[in-house]
């Protein structure tokens, strides 16, 4: 009887002991070993794309990183499509979700064009625009920077006289890609055409 | 090929086809040695690997020809038919063939996607389910049985009086309580022609001189028949200050499978390392594995586990074995990249 | 007599492949002009040099030498013979994207109209140089087509004549240093001497005796004071990689991500420079040597060709059907690429045509033999890298190294499995291009808003300071008006 007290007991003692020492190095650890900052959000940040639109519900893209690091739904920014959604699942660790948003839409890549012969010059565009992409003063001709818009239609709305459109992104005179190489059927799942010379 | 080419070759095929070339001459001298059960375990095993292989491509849809006429599971038929006791019997064979080509390759999706070698895990498989059979149908190279007797233990009735202890399971069982003088006197290395183990020395031979042919040919590199043999070469001499306790280093570097591995089995470019440096430290793991389960484990022989522990090591060899890219200060160390 | 010195590199490429270099085939039979074309094709925005805008309409004449597309870049393609502007159209390209887009064509009328600039007089000064050099629309001849001038700071110490031409079939260069090497090397020394440079090196492959010989008398006959230090390499590909070259000469290797005019180098092709210093007599390019090579034509060689001929004319000057060709290689077999429409016209950058049959081998899996790895002159695991891009895993490949693959498809040629790895790096890199874009253009993005909250922070507290400085002036006002009633009450 006493010896099997005593095996029992030296085990959860000893256990004990062990997970003492144990929590108290990773206390220890947490505190000499602390990064500053939350750089989660930060990382979180770099993956969004920054269109500023607030689709996903909140004020900018920071704040939705924010909201992703205390648990909100990673799946709601359109502009960033299911790239970005996979890209946040992945450095999370968690599975990716299917874009909450329509997909055909969230694809394109536009911008605002300004209707010159339109525009009245009320400069209420200029004061919605996000990313200060519109130039222009009141009275005068207003005129979207491509290069610096983001695609996130805040401006049509705002718009007295509808002069705003959101059309496709122009690409530069020589862009060109190069030809995606074929798949063979056993690099991936599914794909059964197998190529043959 | 009295000229050495400046390339390895240039299809997969011809790669296949090099290293079958190279284990002839291994074929050859075992079929003197240890009867004709080595012919009839090769054609089982090229048989059932090509109707596995066959098997599991219609099952996945995938046009047969072109992955049959590559060689590939020919070759791993063949490795497994010379890993095998060579007693043994046909559903042995088959057994083990069969597992290894689709639970070994075509589960994982083919040539090229296996993580561990097929060859090995058909063999782990095989010996640790069906143990007697394994260990007990070995033949003895000093009486090997004729065409009759081998086609008797092909077909299940294996015969006593051909069959034996391997050399390294008799340093196991009985030689632990005798001193090296005395197991010197043993009939194996008393009749040795060339000064190791009978009959064992010879395949030994034979597939040294295979290996150097394939490295003179650059289908492998030097780095993984170094690697291995070199390993088990210096631990063996270092524990070999005390003779009588030891197994010799020339039994390590002959018997088993050393000398085969190190240039067929470790050399399957699929799942080993990939690097040249990472070939070196994959070849010295399989060494020391296989040295501490020869003479601390239960195994006799221990090339396919250490191989097989050392083919889920590949990945991380890999990722700290790369080559320093031009232009940076140091090579690139850890998988990285988040997808 | 030049200075100079010949030595042999004691540098090797670790990686590289020693391909059957076909280099006779071409050789054999000298160079020659070939007669002017109907028709010069002179694409807007695939010229070289970046988008372009045509600077001539339908109809306007053209002399030799009439700038006619001016790139954002600033560089100045000019009409490379004198006539007519035809029209200005979509048309192919002798261009890897094989899609058509906006050409001027022009008919030459075989007149000998000019329309030069005016020749330079030694002393000139860096900035002259440039801007001759953007007028004259010199860009990189060897393939590249990166405009010179961008590549000349006053931090530039060596210049490297890039005489290697280490792909197999090429000989353009070859024949350009044997029949024009006084223009190169009058080109070289005018560029070290305005950029202040000491040295000049020479990397040339060692199957090239007969240019080496020449560029000796060359140098001989030469009254520069520039030092040549004339480098024999072994031939290997692609030892002509600027990357490669400078380690094999120099020995200096070009730290990842940045460019070799940062480290002070410049490596230029040689018919780069024999086109600067006709360009510094006033001769913008109008013309350049084009290697005719490959099994397939009658009677390979190397011509002089007006910039815009169309890819038919030139096949047939080998004395072959272009009708009997069902498509040809522009560039070499490692870095070139296929054109099946032979209306298209060459540019600045067209060395080469090749004529071969390449037979598609079918793709199987990659074994990981590391037969790429062993070949790569980068030190690269192209079989990581392919194994992450087929995956999708673009993160993967470019930690493996991606940014810094040169595409010289030594790769190609070594796979077992004849995997096109070549391909899929050279669209992985294109890919990792757009990322990189897309994340400084979203950067700025958001550096914008950040800027525009501060901006309306700042507006909204100087708002309210004024509210409130008003208030109190109101306030104080107030106060004083009261007690001026107290105290009269």
């Amino acid at each position: 009887m006493i010896d099997v007290l005593v095996t029992v007991g030296s085990g959860v003692i000893g256990l004990t002991v062990i997970g003492f020492a144990g929590g108290a190095l990773l206390q220890y650890a947490s505190k000499a070993f602390k990064v500053e900052g939350n750089p989660l959000v930060e990382s979180i940040d770099e993956l969004l794309p920054q269109t500023q639109c607030g689709q996903c519900g909140h004020p900018g893209c920071k704040p939705y990183a924010e909201a992703i690091a205390h648990g909100e739904s990673i799946n709601r920014c359109p502009p960033g499509g299911q790239t970005t959604v996979d890209r946040i699942a992945s450095l999370l660790g968690v599975e990716s979700l299917p874009l909450d948003a329509d997909t055909a839409a969230a694809d394109q890549d536009l911008v605002a064009l300004i209707i010159e012969e339109e525009c009245i010059g009320c400069t209420k565009c200029i004061q919605a625009c996000p990313v200060d992409a519109i130039v222009g003063a009141a009275k005068l001709m207003h005129t979207v920077i491509v290069d610096d818009c983001t695609g996130c239609d805040l401006c049509i709305d705002p718009c007295p006289v509808d002069c705003i459109d959101m059309v496709e992104r122009p690409k530069a005179p020589d862009y060109w890609t190069p030809v995606h190489p074929k798949v063979i059927s056993t690099d991936r799942f599914g794909q059964i055409e197998m190529q043959h010379g | 090929m009295i000229h050495r080419p400046a390339y390895p070759p240039r299809e997969t095929r011809l790669v296949m086809r090099s290293v079958l070339i190279a284990l002839l001459p291994g074929i050859v001298v075992v079929s003197i040695f240890f009867g004709a059960g080595v012919l009839l375990n090769l054609a089982t095993a090229i048989v059932t690997a090509l109707l596995s292989e066959a098997l599991c491509l219609k099952l996945r849809h995938r046009s047969i020809q072109p992955s049959l006429s590559d060689w590939s599971v020919v070759l791993t038929g063949v490795l497994i038919a010379l890993s095998l006791p060579q007693a043994a019997p046909w559903w042995l064979t088959i057994a083990t063939t069969a597992s290894a080509v689709i639970l070994g390759k075509h589960l994982y999706g083919g040539l090229g996607q296996n993580p561990v070698n097929p060859a090995m895990l058909g063999y782990a498989l095989i010996l640790i389910s069906a143990p007697v059979a394994m260990t007990t149908l070995w033949i003895n190279p000093l009486n090997p049985p004729d065409v009759e007797a081998a086609w008797m233990a092909f077909i299940g009735n294996p015969s006593d009086a051909y069959t034996g202890a391997t050399t390294l399971e008799l340093y196991q069982s009985e030689f632990s309580a005798l001193t090296a003088l005395e197991a010197k006197q043993h009939p194996l290395f008393a009749n040795a022609q060339l000064g190791f183990i009978y009959g064992y020395e010879w395949v030994a031979l034979a597939y040294l001189i295979g290996g150097l042919w394939l490295l003179y040919q650059r289908v492998i590199s030097w780095h993984t028949p170094v690697g291995l043999l070199a390993t088990l070469l210096v631990i063996s001499a270092f524990f070999s200050v005390d003779p009588d306790t030891a197994t010799p280093v020339w039994v390590h570097l002959t018997a088993g499978a050393g000398i085969f591995a190190a240039f067929f089995i470790l050399t399957d470019p699929v799942s080993g390392a990939t690097s040249p440096r990472g070939r070196l430290w994959f070849a010295i793991g399989v060494g020391v594995l296989t040295y501490i389960i020869r003479t601390y484990g239960q195994y006799p022989d221990a090339i396919a586990f250490s191989v097989l522990m050392m083919n889920f090591a590949a990945p991380m060899i890999d990722h700290y074995t790369r080559p320093r890219i031009m232009g940076r200060e140091a090579s690139i160390k850890g998988p990285g990249g988040q997808s | 007599m030049a200075e100079y010195q010949i030595r042999r590199c004691d540098r090797h490429l670790t990686g590289g492949i020693h391909p059957e270099t076909h280099k006779q085939l071409s050789t054999a039979e000298p160079c020659v002009f070939v007669e002017t074309p109907t028709r010069l094709m002179f694409p807007i925005h695939f010229s070289g040099g970046g988008p372009g805008e045509a600077l001539v309409r339908v109809g306007d004449p053209v002399a030799k030498g009439t700038p006619i597309i001016r790139c954002q870049s600033g560089i100045v393609h000019v009409a490379s013979r004198a006539g007519t502007v035809l029209e200005v159209t979509d048309h192919a390209m002798a261009h890897p994207s094989s899609e058509r887009s906006a050409c001027i064509v022009i008919e030459p009328d075989g007149l000998d109209r000019q329309d030069y600039l005016s020749p330079m007089n030694w002393p000139f000064d860096a900035e002259t140089l440039r801007e001759r050099a953007i007028e004259a629309g010199i860009l990189g001849l060897g393939g590249a087509g990166f405009p010179s001038f961008k590549k000349w700071s006053n931090r530039t110490q060596t210049l490297i004549i890039n005489a290697a031409e280490c792909e197999p079939y090429l000989t353009a260069d070859d024949t350009l240093i044997r029949i024009d090497t006084h223009s190169m090397i009058r080109g070289a020394c005018l560029l070290s001497r305005t950029l202040d440079i000491q040295t000049i090196v020479i990397g040339i492959e060692d199957n090239k005796p007969e240019a080496l010989q020449a560029i000796e008398c060359a140098l001989k006959e030469s009254r520069s004071d520039c030092f040549f230090d004339i480098v024999l390499l072994d031939t290997k590909y692609p030892s002509g990689s600027a990357r490669q070259l400078v380690w094999l000469t120099l020995g200096i290797e070009v730290p990842t991500g940045s460019r070799s005019v940062e480290a002070g180098v410049i490596v230029h092709n040689p018919g780069t420079l024999a086109a600067l210093s006709r360009a510094i007599d006033g001769k913008p390019i109008t013309d350049r040597i084009v290697t005719l090579t490959g099994e397939f034509f009658t009677r390979p060689k190397n011509v002089i060709a007006p910039i815009g001929t169309p890819i038919s004319h030139l096949i047939a000057a080998t004395d072959t059907n272009p009708q009997s060709l069902h498509s040809v290689i522009i560039g070499g077999p490692m870095m070139g690429y296929r054109v099946t429409d032979f209306s298209a016209g060459i540019t600045k950058t067209t060395n080469c045509l090749l004529a071969r049959e390449v037979e598609v081998q079918p793709e199987s899996p990659c074994i990981r033999c590391g037969a790429c790895a062993t070949a790569c002159p980068v030190r690269l695991q192209p079989q990581q890298m392919v194994a992450a891009l087929k995956g999708d895993a673009l993160d993967r490949a470019i930690h493996e190294g991606l940014g810094d693959c040169i595409e010289c498809a030594a790769c190609n040629a070594v796979c077992p499995s004849h995997i096109p790895l070549a391909e899929w790096f050279r669209r992985g890199r294109f890919e990792m291009k757009e990322r990189a874009r897309e994340h400084q253009q979203a950067s700025d993005a958001r550096d914008r808003f950040e800027a525009r909250n501060t901006r309306l922070e700042r507006l909204a507290q100087e708002q309210e300071a004024k509210r409130a400085a008003r208030k109190a002036k109101s306030a104080d006002a107030l106060n004083k008006a009261r007690k001026a009633r107290e105290e009269i009450s």
